[in-house]
């Protein structure tokens, strides 16, 4: 890919890490509920979403941690698993937005 | 005869500018000095841009050679072989002699030379040659439409796509993707499988309903690991699956691959063998198209039905081999004379259609009528027998018929009123009587379109 692609690139690449940021405030605020054990179904769906929206999209803006921890949490919230649980794969989702973000 | 050209806001050169020159692909020629430059004059009519290096001094390569499509060099040039070598390095050389020899061939292909054509020069083998070998610059890039939710994801994929030369259109709503795909016609279509409201599942099968996208090639892009799934995508409609998140150089080879394939797939469904034009299907497929969007644009279209006169003449003097000539001859006469735009088909046997678009009947007279004249000027054959052809016409525009039938039904007429009028002319509603096309009126066309000519 040349030089153009790449300076085009990087503005959509910081778009997304904007966004991604965004989506790191929703998170954080889910942690907070599945650490008072509360985790129901509108909650996990809103997690859900997040989850691959980043998972598809992180790779390809060459942030392959963000890809990997959010297909953990989609895994995750998809099967019947403790909040504590959901909440520790936030966490780890949380981080590396942070990283990228960085 | 109704004669109202008032009804036309645009005047015939407004309408239809004659094809920018820098638009055709040119032909470098390299030809003796002493040339009289015919072969010039023959490039050009074929259509192409003919760029002259026959100087008694050398070549001087004032133009670029790396814009130049082909070259053409006769035994003539000076240095031809060296000149030879020099050109094959840059595009295709095609060489003209009359030293056919083995030993003249090889030391041709040794110095990079595509093709030999022998003297006399035939001008339906020359015009084949540079249409098979200059023809794809009338390709134009592989379209993709791009379906995701994510318009980072989907902008992301278009830059790349884009910056590999492909053209790619982007939608991120699933529901107006139909309407995206008349508009657009994409060679392929790039889906998210989860999307809300519609899934991409969905969307392929409301795709796959109509027959026109059968094989149009759908690729999805889902973040979906589970195989069952992948398969259920792919038993829907769907031909390829790409797991995000997405590789760009990977997702770059594997849609220009699946075009491509796609690509040479429909040409062989929708082109006419014999010249490589739309065949009568398609053609009529894409006058429907034109038609309806000209009904919602308020724009016009003109159809130009074109006939080669005393057909069966040229075929029984000649035989077929020269008869096909003659119709690939003038399709690529056709296809070099028109803008990028017009669409040009084989409606049948010895009839072409050309719908030039955002064109009224009377620009798109002046137009037809210049191609008709360039071909007329066409030396068929070799030696004793050469002969030139010639073509009768008939223009009708979609402001004064609404309908595919009644379009094509006004612009047959008015070609018939053409062959009756004495053949080797183009006639609109609009054409007065005193402006009837043709350059001999005094002439019966027998004697115009089938008169062998001296060399």
């Amino acid at each position: 890919m040349n030089s153009m692609f790449e300076l085009k690139f990087e503005g959509i690449r910081r778009r997304f890490v904007e966004r991604a940021m965004d989506q790191c405030a929703a998170l954080e605020g889910f942690v907070s509920a599945f650490d008072a054990g509360e985790s129901d179904p509108v909650t996990r769906r809103e997690v859900r979403r997040i989850a691959h929206s980043l998972s598809g999209a992180g790779g390809t803006f060459r942030f392959a941690g963000i890809s990997s921890s959010a297909g953990d949490l989609e895994d995750c919230v998809r099967r019947p698993r403790e909040p504590s649980a959901l909440a520790e794969a936030c966490r780890a989702l949380i981080a590396e937005i942070k990283r990228a973000a960085a | 005869m109704i004669v109202n050209s008032t009804t036309f806001a645009m005047t015939s050169e407004e309408a239809a500018p004659p094809l920018n020159a820098r638009e055709r692909p040119a032909i470098g020629i390299f030809d003796s000095p002493d040339s009289d430059d015919s072969l010039v004059e023959t490039v050009s009519r074929l259509g192409y841009r003919a760029v002259s290096y026959s100087t008694r001094s050398g070549p001087q390569l004032t133009t670029s050679p790396e814009g130049l499509a082909a070259v053409l060099i006769t035994g003539g040039a000076t240095d031809p072989l060296e000149r030879a070598a020099e050109m094959s390095a840059v595009c295709p050389v095609l060489f003209i002699g009359a030293d056919v020899s083995v030993e003249a061939r090889l030391a041709a292909a040794r110095a990079g030379v595509s093709a030999i054509l022998g003297r006399p020069l035939e001008i339906g083998e020359l015009a084949e040659w540079l249409n098979d070998l200059v023809g794809s610059h009338r390709e134009t890039p592989i379209s993709i439409l791009i379906v995701d939710d994510d318009q980072f994801l989907a902008e992301t994929y278009a830059l790349a796509l884009e910056s590999a030369g492909m053209h790619a259109v982007v939608e991120s709503d699933p529901s107006a993707v139909l309407g995206q795909m008349t508009a657009t016609y994409p060679d392929l279509v790039l889906m998210d499988v989860a999307m809300p409201d519609m899934s991409g599942i969905e969307l392929a099968k409301m795709i796959r309903q109509s027959r026109r996208h059968l094989s149009l090639p759908i690729v999805f892009l889902s973040a979906e690991q589970e195989p069952g799934r992948q398969l259920e995508a792919r038993a829907l409609g769907g031909d390829d699956f790409i797991a995000k998140p997405i590789d760009l150089d990977r997702l770059v080879a594997l849609v220009r691959m699946r075009a491509d394939r796609a690509i040479r797939l429909r040409s062989m469904m929708e082109r006419d063998s014999l010249t490589g034009l739309l065949n009568h299907g398609r053609f009529t497929d894409r006058l429907d198209h034109e038609l309806e969007r000209c009904r919602r644009s308020g724009g016009e279209v003109s159809l130009a039905l074109i006939d080669v006169d005393f057909f069966k003449g040229v075929n029984d003097a000649h035989g077929h081999v020269r008869g096909d000539q003659v119709l690939r001859t003038l399709a690529q006469t056709l296809s070099g004379g028109l803008r990028r735009i017009d669409i040009v088909g084989r409606f049948g046997g010895e009839e072409f259609g050309v719908l030039l678009l955002d064109t009224p009947p009377d620009a798109a007279c002046v137009v037809i009528d210049r191609i008709r004249h360039r071909f007329s000027g066409i030396e068929f054959g070799a030696r004793a027998r050469t002969f030139c052809v010639t073509f009768s016409a008939g223009v009708s525009g979609s402001r004064s018929h609404q309908s595919a039938e009644e379009i094509v039904s006004a612009a047959d007429g008015q070609m018939y009123r053409a062959k009756a009028a004495g053949r080797n002319r183009v006639l609109t509603r609009l054409s007065p009587p005193g402006q009837l096309r043709n350059d001999s009126p005094m002439q019966s066309a027998e004697s115009v379109s089938l008169r062998p000519m001296a060399e």
